[in-house]
């Protein structure tokens, strides 16, 4: 993955970008988009419980990739819908949304030995689609790259919804 | 109710990725296959991780729970620093070889600026999550903090429409 700044950077500028068109996405709900951006890097909890520990507790095959899935994604972020009161519910879930499949697109275009990137539309289909071997996580330009994306986002709407106040 | 439900299924879907679904890449032989019986895979594509141990020519050490063992890689171009981290992808040459299809290299200060990197990026989400939102205790759930002064918050509509 870009680093977890990257995909932050990445999020936050898809959320403002749809302001324009949502006006209910206020900062607030930029913020839960960010934090579903989050989502999607969850399946690193295995650095810390391995698959291997899991399975051996549960006598069952396990892994926690399904996190990083199209599938995975939706189910978690329904679950998450219950740290919201009621009527936040559908937009906290419509951010947190857009903030994971975020991710998951940026993650598609890592580099990879295989070329092939990760299947992404789990449980739909376990294809790999190919990756153009944009980047990986260890490098500061994609960084940079995804944080000038976010800046020229935040400095557009502010220019659109000045010009509208104006007019 | 939906929680359960979900947390359920979640649960089941990563049981069921257990089974069905190899993390990285499918149908390939991976480190635990090769390091315990490199005869058996001669000739055949393989997908490894190891740390660099020497340069020239590269050789890698891949190490899993049984043990470690150390490939040269044949035919690769990039310049990889010692201790390095690296991907291969290649054809396992004899025992010991590897003729690199592809490789990707991730160094120590990589991976520490990663680390760094993300860690600011978690702040960041979580110190903006604490100025937006706040915990309704008797609806028993977050809603987003009213007033929140920051400048981008002139989306104007919200506050008041200005359209009406």
């Amino acid at each position: 993955m870009p680093d977890i700044l990257a995909h932050v950077l990445f999020a936050y500028g898809i959320c403002t970008l749809l302001s324009l068109r949502y006006k209910w996405i206020s900062p607030q709900y930029k913020t839960m988009g960010m934090l579903g951006a989050l989502i999607p890097d969850l399946y690193k909890i295995y650095l810390l419980v391995p698959n291997a520990a899991v399975e051996s507790f549960l006598g069952l095959p396990f892994d926690w990739f399904a996190l990083r899935t199209a599938g995975g994604v939706v189910v978690a972020v329904v679950m998450a819908a219950i740290i919201f009161v009621p009527r936040e519910q559908r937009r906290g879930i419509a951010v947190l949304l857009i903030g994971a499949v975020s991710h998951l697109i940026a993650d598609l275009f890592l580099t990879t030995p295989t070329g092939q990137s990760f299947p992404i539309l789990w449980p739909l289909t376990s294809y790999r689609p190919l990756t153009p071997n944009l980047y990986h996580s260890t490098q500061p330009t994609v960084t940079v790259v995804f944080g000038v994306f976010a800046f020229a986002a935040f400095a557009i709407v502010k220019l659109v919804n000045r010009s509208s106040i104006v007019e | 109710m939906i929680f359960l439900t979900c947390a359920g299924l979640l649960l089941g879907m990563m049981v069921i990725s257990g089974a069905t679904l190899e993390q990285a890449y499918p149908d390939l032989p991976h480190e635990s296959d090769v390091v315990d019986d490199p005869e058996t895979y001669v000739g055949e594509t393989v997908l490894l991780e190891g740390r660099v141990v020497d340069v020239d020519p590269v050789v890698i050490a891949v190490s899993t729970g049984e043990g470690t063992r150390r490939f040269t890689l044949a035919g690769t171009s990039q310049a990889i620093k010692p201790g390095a981290y690296v991907e291969v992808y290649g054809t396992l040459e004899d025992p010991d070889t590897i003729r690199v299809i592809e490789a990707v290299a991730i160094t120590d200060e990589g991976l520490w600026y990663a680390y760094l990197i993300s860690v600011i990026g978690v702040v960041w989400v979580l110190v903006r999550l604490f100025r937006h939102w706040r915990f309704d205790r008797q609806a028993w759930g977050l809603r987003p903090q009213t007033g929140v002064t920051e400048e981008e918050t002139a989306t104007p509509t919200q506050e008041e429409p200005r359209d009406a």
